[in-house]
């Protein structure tokens, strides 16, 4: 699946150094942050180290829940399901946090999400550690060269998102249905 | 107010520096939903003293729960997360339940009301469980406050992890009573030190209790049955020997 979106940038894959663990960067990924914006957070679980649990950390980065995926039984399609959802956004840019923690096949498997919907990987490096072999696998994944910046430099290459003026001025909301709602369809 | 230890009754509480800053800082790390560290030597009160504040907690004149979970040496991930779910909801989590799962399902239970989760003796966590809880606290759909409580090692084992260090948003170490100020302090904890001369309060301290409220509080249990024993209302030489000989003569 490929975003149909029209491109203005060229897709980048970055590495942000961020040795001291910065706690400010949490705050900077809320405020980037949004689907609506093109833009999806991935926040891996801690100890999870299958590129599988990896595809239902994305599932939720594209604001789909996994226990909705487990209940329906599709976990295993979790990176399909997640490329479809987060191509429907039009997602321009994929920013994963705590990249250090990651496998080589979670890496690989994200180089390879960012390629094929032509979006930006940005991958929070929170850590000492020398990322040389990941930059290795995105370069090979991706077909992109890998760049590093430093926390600062991401700040101010990411910013918050404008408001959506378009959306804002697109009329009022609909008309609530009157009738109850008996139960809620996952989505 | 919390019981003292061993049970010890009619002892006061020692509105201490350490004991005042512990409620402040509770209800700092509410206010801002942020994290901390407390730590200290064992017995210098650190438990009370956070006990106390959890008493009287609000957040904008509402009820704030709190959550205290210990484990034991070297948790696993899957311990904390199933210690979590199990505090937060009552259930016990079925063992063939994913990790995974279960922690997404803790971002959920922790977005509703404000809360405090307390981990005690917050050493024994290792690296993995300390970047669980900061991923969950980090998340944004979360709302709780994080205190770590701990004994002795406890700064150098979380200030060994990045991720914490640059997270913490209080931090008191608590250290034993000043030597100059038990005196005053010990005849305003208990009726039988109220009469008692600074030679025989710091003959104590130097032999059982070198500043520690947990000993002093084993301490005075035993001295208070000894008083109840001779018909004494204070504490004198005499009954401050025989508990000594009680406690094993004062060695440590």
């Amino acid at each position: 699946v490929t975003s149909t979106s029209t491109r203005t940038r060229r897709p980048r894959t970055v590495v942000v150094d961020n040795p001291a663990d910065d706690a400010a960067i949490t705050a900077h990924l809320t405020a980037v942050a949004g689907l609506a914006a093109g833009r999806a957070i991935i926040r891996p679980t801690p100890g999870a180290v299958s590129v599988g649990e990896l595809g239902l950390d994305v599932l939720v980065a594209a604001g789909v829940s996994a226990e909705s995926a487990r209940q329906q039984h599709v976990t295993g399609l979790c990176w399909e399901y997640g490329r479809a959802w987060l191509a429907g956004y039009q997602v321009t840019d994929i920013i994963t946090d705590r990249a250090h923690r990651l496998t080589a096949a979670q890496l690989e498997a994200l180089g390879g999400l960012a390629a094929d919907l032509g979006a930006s990987l940005w991958l929070v490096w929170a850590s000492t550690s020398d990322p040389a072999t990941a930059i290795t696998t995105l370069r090979r994944r991706t077909g992109r060269e890998v760049e590093r910046i430093s926390v600062w430099d991401f700040h101010g290459q990411l910013r918050p998102a404008e408001p959506d003026t378009a959306r804002a001025v697109a009329g009022p909301w609909p008309t609530l249905p009157e009738a109850d709602f008996i139960t809620f369809l996952a989505a | 107010m919390p019981r003292h230890f061993a049970g010890l009754d009619g002892a006061a509480t020692l509105a201490t520096a350490q004991f005042q800053l512990t409620a402040r800082i509770v209800a700092d790390l509410i206010a801002s939903q942020a994290t901390g560290v407390i730590h200290g030597p064992a017995g210098t009160g650190k438990t009370y003293a956070v006990e106390a504040a959890l008493e009287i907690l609000t957040h904008d004149h509402e009820p704030v729960t709190a959550y205290t979970l210990a484990f034991a040496p070297g948790p696993t991930m899957r311990q904390v997360t199933d210690a979590l779910v199990h505090a937060l909801t009552g259930a016990s989590v079925p063992s063939h339940r994913s990790r995974f799962y279960l922690t997404a399902a803790l971002t959920g239970l922790l977005s509703g009301p404000p809360r405090l989760v307390v981990i005690d003796e917050a050493q024994r966590l290792n690296g993995d469980c300390i970047e669980l809880l900061r991923h969950l606290h980090d998340h944004p759909d979360t709302r709780f406050a994080l205190l770590y409580v701990g004994g002795d090692g406890c700064w150098e084992v979380l200030s060994r992890e990045p991720m914490l260090r640059s997270r913490v948003f209080r931090r008191l170490p608590f250290q034993p009573l000043p030597r100059a100020q038990v005196p005053a302090l010990m005849r305003g904890y208990h009726s039988i030190y109220h009469g008692a001369d600074d030679p025989l309060l710091l003959d104590i301290d130097d032999t059982c209790a070198h500043g520690s409220l947990r000993d002093w509080a084993v301490f005075t249990r035993t001295a208070v049955t000894l008083c109840d024993e001779s018909g004494r209302d204070c504490i004198d030489e005499t009954v401050a020997a025989s508990a000594y000989a009680l406690l094993g003569g004062g060695v440590r």
